[in-house]
């Protein structure tokens, strides 16, 4: 054995990775060497030190921030068939064989008892019209006795028809002491005949080959897809139109989560707390998110709002985009607006400390008067304005961030506020989130 | 797990995109471990586990199940990792017209962040310092055989090479790493020869 295949020996035994003919020649090689011994004994070490290297945990934002993205592409089912996973093509191929010799034999079933079919029709509407042209001409007719045919009907018929031409005529004179005499008068005038056999009615427009009728076939439309509405703040600012479709985009009667892509998180939140104070919201900021602000720490804030309505969450994006236009650098980039997913749910939820119920439907028949609702009352004919608009910001992520709903003052005072949700009400999740 | 993932994949492909957060969730951990001995430091790891499961999300449907989800999402982790860089290092040469840069790639310092150098043993850090000086093919296969407890074929599937190559890969690996952790003249202690002799040698990592 030459020392490259010892020094080969010995590291494939680390791995355990030998035959019992190799197992004895390591075994021999390492009771004769001592070299031998020494560097197996380095390997199997720094081997078991690599194993034990402690694990390192990834970013505490990273997997949300891989199904943030995520959510930026369009699920599957909008672009691409699902194809059925992991059944083997072998299998694939034996099924598709079967369904082509399946299509065969029932092509060929088919066509057999339309033929059948269409011969039996024929005979039946043969015999009950009189018309015998369809019969063999070859000799072996069922009905050997002549067949009286009208003189008329026989010089119709073209030469071709011999053996129908070469018939009997009928011959009133046989029965004319059987009929009655008005029977007898001939026929007014030579009218059309029908010499051909009629056709068999037609149940539908568009019979298959068996004259089966399978009703109307509906006619194929486009799918509609709908994309997650994405654009830039500038654009809802600058472009009415763009506002008109997030409003559009508003009124699918779902609640919703909207992803505020600015610059620096804190400065985005900032601006939030400026156009809600704009637009008669009054926003409680944690006092743990407003910490994170002041030191500029990176975070994802969160605002959760449910008391405003579809036109009224559009005037406030339209409000910050105003505000932002008017700065010398945007804070905003994107938005994105997307209907909530169960995740956003738990997500509130924990950060909320209480289910908001953002897909249970507000009952819009009159019921008791809450507590809440009635001191909103109170409090709004005290003041002689309308009841109070609240929302609530949050740290989201990352996680270690957010605080416990029930040591966050703001958070309790926002849903003492919040009362009950109008049928009108969009709840909404904005997030506003640094770029990077 | 196969079962899980099966299904997970079966359903985000007909439309539950939080059926592929799921899985996200389940193996980023796992994946970021790998990511971060195979680049040099955690930005480009997160970067690499960000991207592969990003590009795993777009080509799901041709997932074809013959190989478990994880060997295939480390491939796909792989080629991510391979191609950033390859970016780094373009840009690296644009920014400093090629010219020596006065940064020695193999420096351990450069992956050792300070603050991480405090956390970790002088132990483990010795250790990660001559993983870094591996070449990148000897470090991959160390990585996903000590330390992520692949098997020679799931290796084979992830590097894209035949089983041979990964033996011999590994077996060269094995021998550079001891000689940058081990100085010629040291002596070591001699091995248990009953050691080697397991049929199933050692026991390898556990994989979940």
């Amino acid at each position: 054995m030459t020392p490259a295949a010892e020094l080969e020996l010995l590291t494939r035994a680390v791995d355990g990775d030998l035959s019992a003919g190799e197992r004895r020649d390591l075994r021999r090689l390492l009771s004769r060497s001592a070299d031998a011994r020494t560097l197996f004994g380095q390997l199997k070490v720094q081997s078991d030190r690599l194993r034990r290297l402690p694990k390192v945990s990834p970013p505490a934002d990273l997997a949300a921030r891989v199904i943030t993205r995520v959510r930026e592409l369009p699920p599957y089912h909008s672009v691409t068939p699902a194809p059925l996973p992991f059944a083997p093509p072998a299998r694939r191929r034996s099924w598709a064989l079967l369904a082509v010799a399946a299509s065969l034999f029932l092509a060929l079933g088919a066509s057999s008892f339309w033929f059948a079919h269409r011969r039996s029709a024929a005979n039946t509407d043969t015999a009950q019209t009189g018309d015998f042209r369809q019969r063999p001409a070859n000799g072996r007719d069922r009905n050997p006795l002549p067949i009286p045919v009208d003189p008329v009907v026989r010089d119709a018929l073209p030469p071709e028809h011999g053996p129908l031409a070469s018939l009997p005529p009928a011959s009133e004179e046989r029965h004319a002491d059987l009929l009655p005499r008005e029977l007898l008068t001939p026929p007014p005038a030579a009218s059309p005949l029908e010499v051909a056999v009629a056709p068999r009615p037609v149940r539908s427009p568009s019979p298959d080959l068996m004259g089966a009728d399978f009703g109307r076939v509906a006619s194929f439309a486009a799918v509609r897809v709908r994309l997650p509405f994405l654009t830039s703040l500038a654009e809802v600012h600058d472009r009415p139109g763009a506002r008109d479709q997030l409003l559009r985009e508003l009124q699918h009667d779902t609640p919703y989560r909207l992803d505020l892509f600015a610059a620096n998180a804190g400065r985005g939140l900032e601006s939030v707390i400026e156009a809600a104070k704009g637009c008669g919201i009054t926003l409680h900021v944690d006092a743990a998110a407003r910490d994170r602000l002041k030191k500029k720490q990176p975070t994802t804030f969160v605002v959760y709002v449910d008391g405003l309505t579809s036109n009224e969450v559009r005037d406030l994006v339209a409000r910050l985009a105003a505000d932002d236009a008017k700065r010398p650098a945007r804070a905003f980039d994107l938005l994105h607006l997307t209907p909530a997913q169960p995740a956003d749910g738990k997500d509130l939820r924990e950060l909320l400390g209480l289910d908001p119920g953002l897909w249970k439907r507000p009952d819009a028949a009159p019921k008791a008067i809450t507590a809440g609702t009635a001191d909103q009352v109170v409090r709004a004919m005290a003041g002689g304005g309308k009841p109070e608009k609240a929302a609530v910001a949050l740290a989201y992520l990352p996680a270690n961030a957010r605080v416990k709903p029930a040591a966050s003052k703001e958070l309790q005072q926002f849903l003492a506020k919040r009362g009950d949700r109008k049928p009108t009400a969009v709840p909404l999740m904005l997030v506003i989130r640094g770029t990077n | 797990m196969k079962n899980v993932d099966s299904r997970l994949i079966a359903e985000c492909l007909g439309g539950r995109r939080d059926a592929f957060g799921e899985l996200v969730t389940r193996y980023q951990a796992r994946l970021y471990n790998a990511a971060i001995r195979l680049v040099d430091n955690p930005e480009d790891a997160a970067d690499v586990v960000q991207d592969a499961f990003l590009n795993a999300y777009q080509s799901l449907h041709g997932f074809k199940g013959d190989a478990e989800f994880f060997t295939w999402l480390y491939r796909i982790a792989f080629n991510t990792g391979v191609s950033l860089k390859r970016k780094r290092r373009a840009v690296l040469s644009l920014d400093t017209g090629g010219g020596d840069t006065g940064i020695d790639p193999d420096d351990p310092s450069e992956y050792v962040r300070p603050g991480l150098a405090l956390e970790r043993t002088e132990d483990e850090a010795q250790l990660q310092a001559a993983m870094v000086r591996l070449s990148a093919e000897h470090r991959e296969v160390l990585v996903f055989k000590d330390i992520e407890g692949l098997k020679y074929e799931e290796i084979a599937e992830v590097l894209g090479v035949p089983i041979g190559t990964i033996r011999s890969r590994l077996h060269r690996a094995r021998l550079e790493l001891r000689n940058l952790l081990v100085p010629p003249s040291e002596p070591s202690t001699p091995a248990d020869p009953a050691d080697a002799l397991s049929p199933a040698g050692r026991p390898g990592p556990s994989r979940d």
